[in-house]
């Protein structure tokens, strides 16, 4: 009983400091011949409410190819959707032929705003592609952690990182770690990068922690379903946020 | 029935024992792999609007930092290489443009001494030249040939350069 109150109060802790740069909803649909960019056309697409049309999101395929030492690429470009930014250029929605994607730029507010400006985009993205099935989930957060300098070990801050060997030097220039990590409960998965990168500002150094949990292999009709499930890898993933950071780092973004 | 022929006996600490096995991971699985994560991590940066500013300014500021390092004459007509205003003054803008979402073309050398940072769509470039001598100008041009210039501080304040370039280059 007791975990579970602990649970609880971790899984809606709120920090007033909160590091997370970009809080990222995306949902795929099922691809249908019926659907293509022609049709995003036809329908002459508007910029949502308070949403500017930016740009045409593009996917890029890059081909490598490696044989006898010689290294050759060959690369395409081909438009996907449109993205528009809006909320005073905090937010980003992203309208393609196989989904939706809504971005949150830092500062973060609240979960609540986050849902609630992503449901009004996303009705307005069902008008154009109709009752297509959600085939995919994930909700992102993109962290910056500002680790203050002169700094005695990572561990003090974060409970994620890599293990060098004692008989290594332990000064760091840098990493990249990468951690996949099935959430079996929810049928979900946790792909979860931590880096350092450049330092936001003199006397700390930065590490990005990027929570992507994740459900596919879905068929979802109904969007109440697909909100459902939003919730409950919100849930996840601020105890997944919870287990990467100790209580310094709790201290220095409370 | 002849014996198993055994290898020779080899140094355990010649490196060059691993050659073989260097030639075997050139396998197609091995570089179906590479190219998988190479792809999710490509994926990974441009779904995230944060990481794709991040780590373009950091290209950006590397790309300022190769620059800086010019010699005199480098382009054989006596250019000046850019000097410590031209850089800062580009990274300042670089800066302040990455907090409206926009990232560079490409960056390059002035042949008259200073910074040139490029923005380009299909029919449309915009270029802000930072001078060794501390003017900035903000330079707009189409392939028909209209051209705009105007002096940053003078014609327009550094704080509406984002969205001007926005405006123009739609």
């Amino acid at each position: 009983m007791a975990t579970q109150k602990w649970m609880s109060w971790l899984e809606d802790r709120h920090y007033d400091k909160a590091p997370i740069k970009e809080a990222i909803i995306d949902i795929q649909i099922e691809n249908s011949p019926s659907l293509t960019l022609a049709n995003f056309e036809k329908v002459e697409i508007s910029p949502p409410q308070g949403y500017t049309e930016r740009q045409k999101v593009m996917i890029g395929q890059l081909q490598g190819r490696l044989e006898r030492g010689i290294l050759t690429a060959t690369a395409k470009q081909d438009q996907m959707g449109y993205a528009f930014v809006g909320g005073e250029g905090k937010h980003i929605v992203q309208f393609r032929v196989n989904g939706f994607t809504f971005s949150r730029l830092a500062p973060y507010q609240t979960w609540e705003q986050l849902r609630d400006e992503a449901k009004t985009l996303w009705e307005s993205y069902r008008q154009i592609v109709g009752a297509l099935p959600v085939v995919r989930i994930g909700l992102r957060y993109v962290n910056q952690l500002d680790l203050p300098l002169p700094m005695r070990d990572f561990r003090d801050f974060i409970r994620l990182y890599p293990e060098v060997s004692a008989d290594l030097s332990q000064q760091l220039a840098g990493f990249f770690l990468q951690v996949q990590i099935p959430q079996e409960d929810l049928g979900a998965m946790l792909i979860l990068n931590e880096a350092m990168v450049p330092p936001s500002s003199p006397g700390v150094a930065s590490v990005v922690l990027d929570i992507d949990v994740f459900k596919q292999g879905l068929r979802l009709e109904s969007d109440d379903e697909v909100w459902n499930v939003l919730e409950a890898l919100r849930v996840r993933k601020n105890l997944i946020f919870e287990g990467c950071i100790t209580n310094n780092m709790r201290e220095l973004i409370s | 029935m002849p014996a198993a022929q055994m290898p020779p006996e080899r140094d355990p600490f010649r490196l060059d024992r691993f050659r073989p096995a260097i030639h075997r991971v050139e396998t197609p699985s091995y570089n179906q792999r590479a190219g998988e994560l190479r792809d999710d991590w490509f994926r990974r940066l441009e779904q995230s609007t944060f990481l794709t500013i991040k780590y373009g300014l950091i290209d950006a500021e590397g790309a300022l930092d190769r620059i800086s390092g010019m010699e005199r004459d480098w382009d054989s007509y006596g250019a000046e290489p850019p000097g410590a205003n031209a850089i800062r003054a580009s990274k300042e803008i670089l800066q302040e443009l990455a907090g409206a979402l926009i990232l560079p073309s490409t960056i390059v050398p002035s042949a008259e001494g200073g910074v040139s940072i490029y923005f380009m769509t299909g029919h449309r470039t915009v270029y802000v030249e930072s001078y060794n001598q501390g003017s900035q100008a903000l330079v707009m041009y189409d392939q028909n040939g209209n051209t705009e210039v105007l002096e940053i501080g003078r014609d327009i304040t550094r704080a509406d350069v984002s969205g001007r370039i926005l405006a123009y280059l739609g």
